[in-house]
């Protein structure tokens, strides 16, 4: 007969988990939250007076991973704009491919991931001219208004630059 | 010790399907079917590993020759892992979900193999793991034997979106297999990327073993020479069929066609495209700035085109004035291209122009080999009818050259190669010329069922 798990074991398992596999997870600065349409329509209409930068990217995207030590560092030194960062990549992967890339990075700003049923809603949620290829950044200046659609892998010479103008424009 | 067991596509091309056994670790590498045969005989002979270890499928790109009977192979093997790129898990999901609805109708008859379902499709899907190019992962299968870890990686095969040559490293050996890998430029991709290493052992395909380089005109030659012949269909009124693959051959042709239209070098008519050709290049265009593209801002949706599938009498397409992409690109039986082809034979004054690789028996080898009066048969059943359009044969090859195939053997500079993914003729003059210009090197033509040993 195979062995019972029982109560005692079970609670003392729990535990075991708890301290062993939750609590470092939770004490880790950084999470990844899914974000569905209704969060991400409020993402980007609350605007609490600031411009946003909004890049869109994937760890399996090479150019896009490369590109993200720009965003920190643009976040880091502009916070006169709000950034965020939206992962194309599976809500399920967060633990196994989105948090062990970050792990490496000081990440200053919210991260999601896209968790919509259907890839061609998502991309239907900004400029009707975006196909969906990443990496993508859309800047939005304070009223909400789109100013920037940048497509493809930028510098943060380029990412500055274009915040100046959406701050200069205000 | 170190094997390799051919299941499928060795001296052929068509169910690729290869067997390695790295120190009791089992590793697939690819699982098509033959795009000709139906049924059971279309699957690699999985019956030759179902006593072995088969811990993880690594597959090269989604063609159906590499991929279709991936479903098939994890029925027999349920806890297999299976990697590949992330932009062949793109295309497979539509590809695999499009073969679900070719499968029914094609097995009706064929009681023995039960057609995959969408459901199967999806829950695969989700199951495949992606690694982006270079990317080194661990495979160790349950019962690996030895201390030092298998590793894989993916390497730009330029050959279709997410084409991937497969490196598998143990314990300081390596073994490389190409997939179908193409050296030189395409319409949208630049070329493979090869690993920047000598490799113990290669794994080569011969597409285009047999065929002599002077027979592939530059690329520049070639879509002039298409444009000139188009235009000469069109200016009289005709229209052009492209038989073509939904995968690789819609999105180059696409761009050929396109770029000789803004140029102003091709008459501007209506471009008509399909199916889920139509959808694979939104995936390519998701992908333009993730993996090498020579012009990233080339955006294939934003070709005009229309869609066959709106069209209620696809007969009358012919007298449209039109150039037409639609597969199956070899024609086979049942196909959009075959229907059309079969109305098309009938009108003088349009053409059917063939672009790519044709299985010899299929339709697509006897139209492109026909001629204007000539009579032919197209399938054993169908009646034979005298071809009245132009057949016109161009080469847009997604596969190395003969010289494209030397020169990876020259830059890996393997000490065992072994010949797959080509019909005899082909295998016979790639082994013939390696042991000629690299006497060292030890060459294996792949026999299906035959075990290779390639370490001791
Ligand atoms: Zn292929």
């Amino acid at each position: 007969m195979p062995q019972q798990f029982s109560i005692e074991r079970r609670i003392h398992f729990g535990v075991l988990f708890f301290f062993v596999v939750m609590l470092p997870l939770s004490l880790a600065s950084q999470t990844v939250e899914p974000i569905d349409r209704k969060k991400l329509l409020s993402l980007i209409s609350e605007r609490n007076s600031k411009p946003l930068l909004l890049n869109i990217w994937a760890t399996w995207c090479k150019p896009c991973v490369e590109e993200f030590p720009d965003v920190i560092r643009l976040s880091n030194e502009r916070t006169e704009i709000d950034v965020v960062a939206i992962s194309a990549d599976f809500p399920d992967e967060i633990e196994e491919k989105i948090l062990p890339f970050l792990k490496k990075m000081n990440v200053p700003f919210k991260l999601y991931v896209a968790d919509f049923a259907d890839q061609d809603e998502f991309f239907s949620m900004f400029d009707p001219q975006w196909g969906g290829e990443i990496p993508v950044t859309f800047i939005d200046d304070q009223n909400g208004k789109q100013t920037h659609f940048l497509r493809g892998k930028h510098s943060f010479m380029e990412f500055q630059k274009a915040v100046e103008e959406v701050i200069r424009k205000r | 010790m170190i094997s390799f067991l051919p299941l499928g596509g060795a001296n052929d091309i068509g169910a690729s399907c290869y067997y390695l056994d790295v120190e009791g670790t089992g590793i697939v590498l690819d699982s098509g079917t033959h795009p000709r045969k139906i049924g059971l005989d279309s699957l690699p002979h999985f019956d030759l590993i179902r006593d072995k270890n088969v811990d993880v499928a690594l597959i090269s790109h989604a063609h159906q020759d590499h991929i279709d009977s991936l479903p098939y192979l994890v029925q027999h093997h349920p806890y297999i892992r299976i990697a590949t790129t992330p932009q062949t898990r793109g295309v497979a999901e539509l590809t695999l979900h499009n073969t679900v609805n070719i499968l029914a109708e094609q097995l009706k008859d064929h009681l023995e193999l039960r057609p995959y379902t969408h459901e199967e499709i999806d829950l695969l899907i989700q199951s495949i793991e992606w690694h982006a190019y270079t990317e080194q992962f661990t495979v160790n299968g349950y019962r690996h034997n030895s201390r030092d870890p298998v590793t894989a990686s993916f390497h730009d095969a330029g050959h279709i979106l997410g084409s991937g040559g497969i490196l598998v490293e143990h314990g300081g050996r390596s073994i490389f297999y190409t997939g179908d890998i193409n050296l030189e430029q395409q319409a949208i991709f630049p070329g493979a990327i090869l690993p920047n290493m000598k490799v113990d052992v290669l794994i080569l395909e011969c597409t285009h073993g047999a065929t002599e380089d002077s027979l592939f005109p530059s690329r520049d030659e070639e879509e002039t020479r298409l444009t000139r012949s188009a235009n000469n269909i069109l200016e009289n009124n005709g229209s052009v069929l492209i038989p073509v693959f939904a995968l690789g051959k819609v999105q180059e042709m696409l761009a050929i066609l396109w770029r000789q239209m803004v140029k102003g070098s091709l008459a501007k008519v209506d471009i008509y495209t399909g199916g889920v050709g139509k959808k694979i290049c939104k995936v390519y265009d998701r992908n333009r700035f993730v993996v090498p593209y020579n012009d990233p801002e080339f955006v294939l949706d934003d070709v005009p085109q229309k869609d066959i599938y709106d069209i209620e009498q696809i007969e009358d397409l012919s007298r449209q004035h039109c150039i037409v992409l639609a597969g199956s690109g070899m024609m086979i039986e049942r196909t959009m291209s075959f229907k059309l082809a079969q109305r098309w034979l009938q009108d003088t004054k349009s053409a059917i122009f063939t672009v790519g690789y044709m299985d010899p028996e299929t339709p697509g080898f006897r139209i492109r080999h026909a001629n204007k009066g000539d009579l032919i048969q197209l399938t054993k059943t169908s009646e034979p009818q005298t071809v009245r359009c132009n057949i016109d044969r161009f080469r847009f090859s997604a596969h190395s050259t003969r010289g494209g195939l030397l020169s990876i053997v020259e830059r890996l500079n393997p000490g065992m190669i072994v010949l797959v993914h080509g019909e005899n003729t082909s295998v016979d003059w790639m082994g013939y010329t390696i042991l000629k210009n690299f006497p060292y090197m030890k060459v294996h033509g792949a026999e299906v069922g035959k075990q290779v040993t390639l370490f001791e």
